[in-house]
């Protein structure tokens, strides 16, 4: 692909002109515009606006308590690994566990692949999916991480929890 | 962020192994060329999305590419040096009717080569009726003829 040349054609040429002319000035414009705007969305995707890993491309929420912090993947890709990385305060360790649900609105629309650490148990519940883990070191956080993929496109709303304590609510945004 | 990454590295890769390759690489091209080919677009696949099975994944790629291809030709168009550099020079391997041996050598051409290019461009037979073969970047060997102007091979 080369750059145009000057927008004037040799006298001698007799194709369609003069209309192929303008059509050929409007094509340059268009192409132009066009190279800026895949200059710019390559610029977005390597800043992770198109999807992680980048700079902008995770948000945090904290819970109203400060209890649960969730990193989350602003905008994530359906069927591609992403991951979510939940942080609990040492506070909420009760026997040496944490036990932590998700809503099954947002489990019906993930492809779970799995958590470190893994869980030592999970419950189905008819709203929700308790995970429980144990807390071996007390009085650090606990640092949970799931790897998924998203199984639906758009806007996905994605509730999460500690049972008997602070939720957090947010809502990525999965291009196709 | 990854699949720009990857693009960019796997655009500077294959440029500097066609670059290293030679211009008759690609111009040249058997059946087993072919299969080297297929054979780089299945490792390439890989490499490029790793587990991404997305459209937009896909769509990141080929846009880095293409982006790559429309910078690097504008930076040819202004500067002649990077062109160079990038795409190499056309080489005359046959002079006035005298085949430059040493270049020909170098870029891996032979005397058949050269005719082969000057029967299919110019229906012409023998070497004598050849006033110029350039090797041009392409990799394709252009034909001037003795009596009138003409060119491509």
């Amino acid at each position: 692909m080369t750059a145009g040349e000057g927008v004037r054609q040799p006298d001698d040429v007799h194709l369609d002109e003069p209309r192929d002319q303008a059509l050929m000035r409007r094509e340059w414009t268009v192409q132009r515009i066009g190279w800026v705007t895949m200059l710019l969305l390559v610029i977005a995707a390597f800043f992770g606006l198109l999807g992680p890993p980048g700079l902008a491309s995770t948000a945090t929420v904290t819970s109203a308590g400060g209890t649960i912090a969730v990193e989350y993947p602003r905008v994530d890709r359906h069927h591609s690994p992403s991951t979510l990385v939940i942080e609990i305060a040492p506070d909420a360790v009760e026997n040496g566990e944490v036990r932590l649900w998700i809503s099954r609105d947002a489990i019906d629309t993930l492809t779970v692949d799995f958590f470190i650490p893994e869980p030592e148990s999970v419950q189905v519940e008819p709203d929700r999916v308790v995970y429980t883990f144990t807390a071996d070191a007390a009085g650090q956080p606990i640092r949970i991480t799931l790897k998924y993929e998203h199984d639906s496109f758009w806007r996905q709303e994605i509730d999460l929890g500690l049972v008997d304590g602070d939720a957090v609510s947010f809502s990525p945004f999965v291009l196709p | 962020m990854d699949e720009v990454l990857r693009a960019v590295a796997v655009y500077g890769l294959l440029l500097v192994i066609f670059r290293l390759s030679g211009k008759r690489t690609l111009a040249q091209m058997t059946p087993f060329d072919l299969v080297l080919l297929l054979v780089f677009s299945e490792v390439l696949q890989t490499a490029l999305v790793d587990d991404d099975s997305s459209l937009t994944g896909a769509f990141i790629v080929i846009l880095t590419l293409v982006t790559l291809d429309i910078g690097l030709s504008l930076i040819k168009q202004r500067f002649q040096g990077a062109e160079k550099v990038l795409d190499g020079a056309p080489v005359i391997i046959l002079d006035d009717g005298r085949l430059l041996r040493d270049r020909m050598e170098r870029e891996r051409i032979d005397e058949g080569d050269i005719l082969s290019a000057a029967r299919q461009s110019q229906g012409i037979e023998s070497l004598d009726q050849i006033k110029r073969a350039v090797l041009e970047q392409s990799g394709v060997i252009s034909i001037i003829p003795r009596e009138s102007g003409g060119q491509a091979g």
